[in-house]
C-alpha cells in the first residue's frame, strides 16, 4: 500500500520540471550506494578483466565490450573496503563519454533504478569538514549527499569524480 | 758364522780348548823345570865336589903345615913324614879338581901350575924341615943355607896357602852364586807360571763361555721365551719356534712344532667338542626338565587315578544299592510297560492325521513361495523406474539452473533498457514502464525456478527413501522366500519323520512286549551284577594299591631326574667353564 502511494506521488510530481532526479543503486558490503542514471552507458555481467601491470591497486585493468576498450576501477578498493572474489552477482558499470574517457566500476551487486525526490536529497556540505586521511579525503570527493529509502540510506557519489580521486 | 754342530761336539770342543790350554802352561812348565834340574845337575856334578875338594885341600894344606912346624919344634921326624902324606892328599885333591875343571883351560893350567908348584915346595920343604928338624936333635947350630932355605920357604908357604885358600873361595862363591842364580830362575818361573796360567785359563774360559752362550744359551733362551709366552700370554698357540739350526735345539723347536699343531688341533676339536657338549648338556637339562614335569604330571595322573578309582569304589558300592533299587524297579517298568502298550495304539492313530495335515501345509507354503518371487520381481522393477524418476529430476534440476540464468540476464537487459530510456528522457518513459514489467517477470521467473528448483530436490529426497524402503522390502520378501524354502523343507522332514514315528511306534509295540520279556531276564542279571560288583570292589583296592605303587614309583623317578638335570646344569656349567678354558688359547 505504502508503495503504491509513493508511486502515485512520483507520477505527480514527474508532470514538474526536473524536480525528480533517477539513481542506480548498487550494494557494496551491504551499504547501498548510488549514481546518476544519466551517467551511467550500460551494465555489464561479463567480467574478463585484462590486467595492467605495474597500474595502481584501484585500477583493475581493461574490459574489453563490443570492441570498445574500458578501464575498470575497483570501487572496494577505492572507498577502502575489504577486496572478494569476483562472483555471480558482480557487475561493472560503465559510464557515458560525457563523464570521462570511457572507463568502469565493479561493483557487488546491481539492485535497481529508483527515482528520487530530490528535496529529500541532503547534500554534504564539503567546504565544511575537509577531514585528513586518504580514503577520507576521497570519500569527501565522492560523495554529493545521502538519501533516505525504505531499503536503507543511500549514499549518491559523483561519476565525474571517480577518475580525478584516484590521483589522491 | 754359523755353527752346525751338535750340543756335544760343542761342549767337546769347549773342553779341548780348556785342555790345550791347561797343556800349553804344562809344557811351558816343564821347559822352566828341565832347565833348572840341567843347572842343579851341573852344580851336583860339577861345582859341589870341586868346592868339597878345594876345602880339603886347604884343610890338609893347614894341617901339613902345622905338622912341619911341630915337626921344627919338637924335632922329630915322624911328624915330617906324616906331613908328607898330608901334602900327598893335598895334592891328590888338587888332581882331582884338576879333574872336575879340564874344560875351563884358564883355570886347570893356573892349577897344573899350582899343583907343580906345590910339589916343589913340597920336595923343599921335606929336605928344609928333615934337616931342621935333625938338627933340632942333633947339633944345635945351623948354617946360613938352611934358614935362608927355611925363610924362603916360610915364604912360598904364606904364598900357596894364601893361592889355596883363594882357590876355595873362588870355588865355594861359584857354588853360592849357582845356587843363588837357581833360586831366582825359580822364583821367576813360578811367578810367570801363575801368571801364563791365569791367562791362558781365562781366555780358555772366555772361548768356552762364548761357544755356550753364542750356540746354546742364546737358542735355549729364544726357545724358552716362545714357550714362555706360549704358557703365561694368553696360550697363543699359532706361535712357532724358528728352526734355525740343525742340532739338538732345532731338532727340539721342529718336534715342539709339531708338538704345537698337534696341541692346536686337539685344542680344536676339544672346543669343537665343547660346543656339542654344551648344546648336549643344554638339551639334557631341558630333556631333564621336561622329564621332572612329565613325571609330576604322572604324580597328578596317578592322584587323579586313586582318586577316580577312589570314586569308582563309591560308585560300584552305589551301583550294588542301585542295582537292588532296580531289581525292586523292574517290577514296576513292567507294569509300566503294558500301559505304554495301550497308549502306543493311541499314538499311531495321532500320527496319521498329523501327516495329512502336514501335507496340506506343505502345499500352502509353495504357494506363499512362488508369491512372494513376484512380489521380489515387482519390487525390483519400481526401483529401476525410482532411479529413473531421480535421473530426470536431476535433468529438471539442471534446467531449472538455465532458467535462473536467463532470468538474471533479463534482469540485467531491463536494468539497460531502464538506463536507455532515462536517457532518452520523456521520449523513453513508455519505455521504461515496458523495462519495468519485464524486469517484474524476470524476477517473477526467478521465483518459479526457484520454486521448481525446491520442489525437485524434495523429489530426489523422497525418490531416495522410496528407492531404499523398495530396498528394504525387496530383503524381506528374499527372507520370506528363504524361510518359506525352509518350511517347505522342514515339513518334508516331518512328513517323513512322522511316517518314521508310526512304523516304529509299531515297533515299539512289538519291543513293548520283548521289553516286558526282557525284564523278567534282566531281574537275573541285576542279580549276578551285584556280585560282580562286589568282585570290582576287591579288584578296584587291588589296582589303588598298584597305583599307589606306581606313584612311589613315579616320585622315585622324580629325584631320579632332578639329580639328572642338576648334573645336566653342572654338566653345562662344566661345558662353559671348559668352552672358556679352550677359549684362552690362541688358535
Amino acid at each position: 500500500m505504502k508503495m503504491s502511494l509513493k508511486q502515485d506521488t512520483t507520477n505527480m510530481s514527474s508532470l514538474q520540471t526536473r524536480r525528480k532526479q533517477q539513481f542506480c543503486t548498487f550494494r557494496l558490503d551491504q551499504h547501498l550506494f548510488g549514481v546518476d542514471i544519466l551517467d551511467i552507458k550500460e551494465i555489464i555481467d561479463e567480467i574478463l578483466i585484462t590486467k595492467i601491470h605495474h597500474s595502481q591497486k584501484e585500477i583493475l585493468g581493461f574490459i574489453n565490450v563490443r570492441g570498445h576498450v574500458h578501464i575498470v576501477l575497483d570501487l572496494r578498493c577505492l572507498l577502502n573496503f575489504e577486496p572478494i572474489a569476483i562472483n555471480d552477482a558482480t557487475r561493472i558499470i560503465l559510464f557515458t563519454s560525457k563523464v570521462g574517457e570511457s572507463f568502469g566500476i565493479l561493483v557487488d551487486m546491481i539492485e535497481q533504478m529508483i527515482e528520487v525526490d530530490e528535496q529529500k536529497i541532503e547534500f554534504h556540505q564539503q567546504e565544511g569538514n575537509i577531514l585528513d586521511g586518504k580514503a577520507q579525503k576521497r570519500f569527501n570527493l565522492l560523495e554529493i549527499g545521502a538519501c533516505k529509502l525504505d531499503q536503507g540510506l543511500m549514499v549518491i557519489l559523483d561519476a565525474n569524480k571517480f577518475l580525478d580521486v584516484i590521483k589522491y | 758364522m754359523k755353527f752346525s754342530f751338535t750340543i756335544v761336539q760343542k761342549i767337546w770342543m769347549s773342553i779341548g780348548v780348556l785342555i790345550a790350554g791347561y797343556l800349553l802352561t804344562m809344557l811351558i812348565g816343564c821347559i822352566y823345570a828341565y832347565h833348572s834340574e840341567f843347572r842343579l845337575k851341573n852344580i851336583s856334578e860339577n861345582l859341589l865336589p870341586i868346592a868339597f875338594q878345594s876345602k880339603t885341600a886347604l884343610l890338609k894344606f893347614d894341617e901339613q903345615i902345622k905338622l912341619y912346624n911341630n915337626a921344627i919344634l919338637n924335632g922329630e921326624m915322624a911328624l915330617v913324614e906324616s906331613a908328607q902324606k898330608n901334602a900327598l892328599e893335598v895334592v891328590r885333591s888338587l888332581q882331582k879338581i884338576q879333574a872336575f875343571i879340564k874344560k875351563n883351560h884358564v883355570k886347570s893350567l893356573q892349577l897344573s901350575q899350582l899343583i907343580n908348584e906345590y910339589r916343589k915346595f913340597n920336595t923343599e920343604a921335606e929336605k928344609v924341615y928333615s934337616i931342621i928338624s935333625q938338627a933340632e936333635k942333633g947339633s944345635i947350630e945351623l948354617n946360613k943355607d938352611v934358614s935362608d932355605r927355611s925363610s924362603k920357604l916360610s915364604v912360598l908357604t904364606k904364598e900357596l896357602k894364601k893361592r889355596i885358600s883363594n882357590l876355595s873361595n873362588d870355588n865355594s862363591n861359584a857354588l853360592y852364586n849357582e845356587f843363588k842364580l837357581v833360586l831366582k830362575r825359580n822364583h821367576q818361573q813360578r811367578f810367570f807360571n801363575i801368571i801364563l796360567f791365569i791367562i791362558v785359563v781365562s781366555i780358555c774360559i772366555s772361548a768356552v763361555y762364548f761357544i755356550i752362550h753364542r750356540s746354546i744359551t742364546l737358542q735355549l733362551d729364544k726357545v724358552t721365551g716362545i714357550l714362555k709366552d706360549i704358557a703365561e700370554g694368553e696360550g697363543n698357540l699359532t706361535k712357532r719356534l724358528p728352526v734355525e739350526n740343525p742340532d739338538e735345539i732345532g731338532e727340539l723347536s721342529r718336534w715342539f712344532n709339531h708338538f704345537l699343531i698337534r696341541l692346536q688341533e686337539m685344542i680344536q676339536e676339544i672346543m669343537e667338542n665343547a660346543d656339542v657338549l654344551n648344546v648336549s648338556s643344554i638339551n639334557l637339562s631341558e630333556f631333564s626338565s621336561e622329564m621332572i614335569s612329565s613325571m609330576e604330571k604322572l604324580i597328578d595322573y596317578s592322584e587323579n587315578a586313586t582318586d577316580a578309582i577312589h570314586q569308582l569304589h563309591e560308585n560300584i558300592n552305589s551301583i550294588a544299592s542301585s542295582a537292588e533299587q532296580m531289581s525292586a524297579n523292574i517290577h514296576d517298568v513292567s507294569n509300566a510297560a503294558e500301559d505304554i502298550a495301550i497308549h502306543m495304539n493311541n499314538v499311531t492313530t495321532s500320527t496319521g492325521d498329523m501327516s495329512s495335515s502336514m501335507n496340506s501345509i506343505g502345499k500352502k507354503v509353495q504357494e506363499g513361495q512362488k508369491i512372494s518371487a513376484n512380489a521380489m520381481e515387482l519390487a525390483t522393477i519400481a526401483s529401476d523406474n525410482m532411479n529413473l524418476l531421480g535421473t530426470a529430476a536431476r535433468e529438471i534440476s539442471q534446467v531449472t539452473v538455465a532458467i535462473k540464468r536467463i532470468a538474471v540476464q533479463t534482469n540485467l537487459l531491463a536494468l539497460n533498457a531502464s538506463i536507455e530510456a532515462s536517457t532518452a528522457g520523456e521520449a523513453g518513459r513508455g519505455f521504461s514502464v515496458v523495462a519495468q514489467k519485464i524486469k517484474q517477470f524476470a524476477s517473477q521467473s526467478t521465483q518459479s525456478a526457484e520454486n521448481i528448483a525446491k520442489r525437485i530436490a524434495d523429489m530426489q529426497s523422497k525418490t531416495e527413501n522410496a528407492v531404499s524402503v523398495i530396498e528394504n522390502v525387496t530383503d524381506i520378501i528374499g527372507e520370506i522366500n528363504q524361510s518359506s524354502l525352509y518350511i517347505s523343507k522342514t515339513i518334508e522332514k516331518q512328513m517323513q519323520t512322522s511316517s518314521d514315528i508310526s512304523s516304529q511306534l509299531n515297533q515299539v509295540n512289538n519291543g513293548t512286549n520283548t521289553i516286558a520279556t526282557s525284564i523278567a531276564e534282566s531281574a537275573i542279571g541285576v542279580q549276578e551284577m551285584s556280585k560282580n560288583t562286589g568282585d570290582a570292589a576287591t579288584k578296584t583296592r587291588n589296582f589303588t594299591e598298584t597305583i599307589e605303587f606306581m606313584k612311589d614309583l613315579a616320585r622315585l623317578s622324580n629325584n631320579s631326574a632332578e639329580r639328572v638335570q642338576t648334573s645336566a646344569v653342572q654338566l653345562t656349567e662344566l661345558a662353559s667353564k671348559l668352552n672358556t678354558m679352550v677359549n684362552t688359547f690362541i688358535i
